[in-house]
């Protein structure tokens, strides 16, 4: 197995160590291990440079392997040990942004929202696996892609991010995001997964109300998750004190 | 059919592979509700009912981001057992009640991830000089280590939910008039949940009037069908 294919391979775990003090710093040093084993002649050289691996970095995870691959690149081309660290600083702070825009905010919701739809039409179960599986290959795509973009480019990897269209694309995404979300509460609305006919149609709309004015308020509003579960358990105990 | 062990054992694993896929392994789709839920309805022989209960809880898990350090809850242990909970029930009826307990239990195992990460930086801290030096080996212990923890935390915490739901299923059923109330609770709470999430990332800009025109479109699908 070539370094680079094991280099991916651990990046699919890169946050298995996080911490509050390193962040993914120890799982990108695991990760960048394959990459520097060509350092390996010069033990120093190759001590300085894993050591440089585990200090603190974060960015979002499938975009890690740009950092990776820069900074291993940048590593094995001789580039002084301050100006790998500022590279990886510099690098962090985008990818984290630009992952989460792409990828939380984005591409999730956009394929969680296309499955609840698909089922609500009645797409069952093949519409969960479809959807999963296109977005378990687009997340390893991204993975080799980012790890690759990072060893061809090295220090200049900024520009090549920049170039490669990716704040483009994560723009394009958000959109179908905003669209497929919005698309999926009425089909859900109507699917009625909880078999109240009209009243829980109902219900759900008043929620989407409800829900649309808090989050316009932009005031602090307890979340969803905790309104209901004090609605669901001062229920409970209101029928239970009336017999 | 549900005292069967190798289901209960398959549940366990299912349940303990999605709490992995939150934050350490491949991040992939498996922690989400509906993926587990289909998954552990499938599983259970019922694939309706995880469908459902995916469905109403994915509804929470989309008014959530999980960024870095943020605090977030763990939906798939939870969804697991809320199905384990609401199949072979009378249709529909325990179905809110499933996914509140769902819910409750998403809350429980995200608080659990903190704990993980202190976990993972007490080993850090101890294998510290050791990476500083640059280390190989200390850099390999350490990060399987802490995918051991996390690995631990997901299999504790998709036990205990699995025996919770086993215990609930227990008791006598929820009366049809209180599961009905509870539905439309929780159903009230999935639509504020949804629609904050959506409202909240795209408060401004074009997105805003994409997410107007795909509330449209859905409404004239629901029309034509």
């Amino acid at each position: 197995m070539n370094s680079a294919l094991r280099s991916t391979l651990r990046l699919l775990v890169v946050q298995a160590s996080w911490t509050y003090e390193r962040l993914q710093g120890v799982g990108v040093a695991f990760a960048s291990l394959p990459l520097l084993e060509e350092l390996e002649q010069d033990p120093e050289r190759h001590r300085a440079a894993v050591g440089r691996a585990t200090e603190y970095f974060n960015a979002h995870p499938y975009l890690a392997g740009v950092a990776v691959g820069a900074s291993a690149k940048a590593e094995l081309t001789g580039v002084p040990g301050a100006t790998v660290q500022r590279l990886k600083t510099a690098l962090a702070g985008p990818l984290g942004a630009l992952g989460d825009q792409l990828f939380w905010i984005g591409a999730v919701p956009l394929v969680m929202a296309v499955i609840v739809g698909a089922v609500s039409l009645g797409g069952g179960a093949p519409s969960v696996a479809v959807g999963v599986g296109c977005y378990f290959v687009i997340r390893c795509a991204v993975t080799v892609w980012g790890l690759r973009l990072g060893l061809r480019s090295g220090l200049g990897v900024a520009r090549a991010l920049t170039d490669s269209g990716l704040q483009q694309i994560t723009h394009r995404v958000g959109l179908v995001a905003g669209f497929a979300v919005a698309t999926a509460i009425p089909l859900a609305a109507r699917w009625d997964p909880m078999g109240l006919g009209r009243g829980g149609t109902v219900a759900l709309l008043l929620g989407v109300g409800a829900g649309a004015v808090a989050a316009l308020v932009r005031q602090r509003v307890p979340s969803s998750r905790w309104v209901t579960l004090v609605a669901v358990g001062g229920y409970l105990l209101w029928h239970w004190s009336t017999g | 059919m549900i005292d069967s062990v190798g289901l209960l054992v398959t549940l366990l694993a299912v349940a303990t592979l999605a709490g992995l896929d939150l934050v350490s392994v491949v991040q992939s789709l498996l922690s989400r509700p509906v993926v587990v839920g289909t998954i552990a309805g499938w599983v259970l022989g019922d694939i309706g009912v995880g469908l459902r209960v995916g469905v109403v809880l994915e509804f929470f898990a989309l008014d959530v981001v999980p960024v870095g350090s943020s605090r977030y809850p763990d939906f798939g242990a939870a969804t697991v057992a809320a199905v384990l909970y609401s199949v072979g029930l009378p249709d529909g009826s325990g179905i809110g009640a499933a996914a509140a307990f769902g819910l409750g239990w998403a809350l429980v195992a995200g608080a659990t991830l903190p704990v993980t990460r202190r976990l993972n930086a007490r080993v850090v801290r101890t294998y510290a000089s050791r990476l500083a030096a640059g280390d190989s080996r200390a850099v390999v212990a350490v990060h399987w280590t802490c995918l051991g923890h996390d690995a631990v935390r997901s299999f504790v915490v998709a036990a205990f939910a699995l025996g919770l739901a086993l215990l609930l299923r227990e008791l006598p059923p929820v009366p049809s008039d209180l599961a009905n109330i509870l539905n439309v609770i929780v159903l009230a709470g999935a639509g504020w949940a949804i629609a904050h999430g959506a409202v909240a990332s795209a408060r401004t800009g074009p997105r805003w009037r994409w997410a107007v025109a795909g509330l449209g479109a859905g409404a004239v699908v629901v029309a034509i069908r």
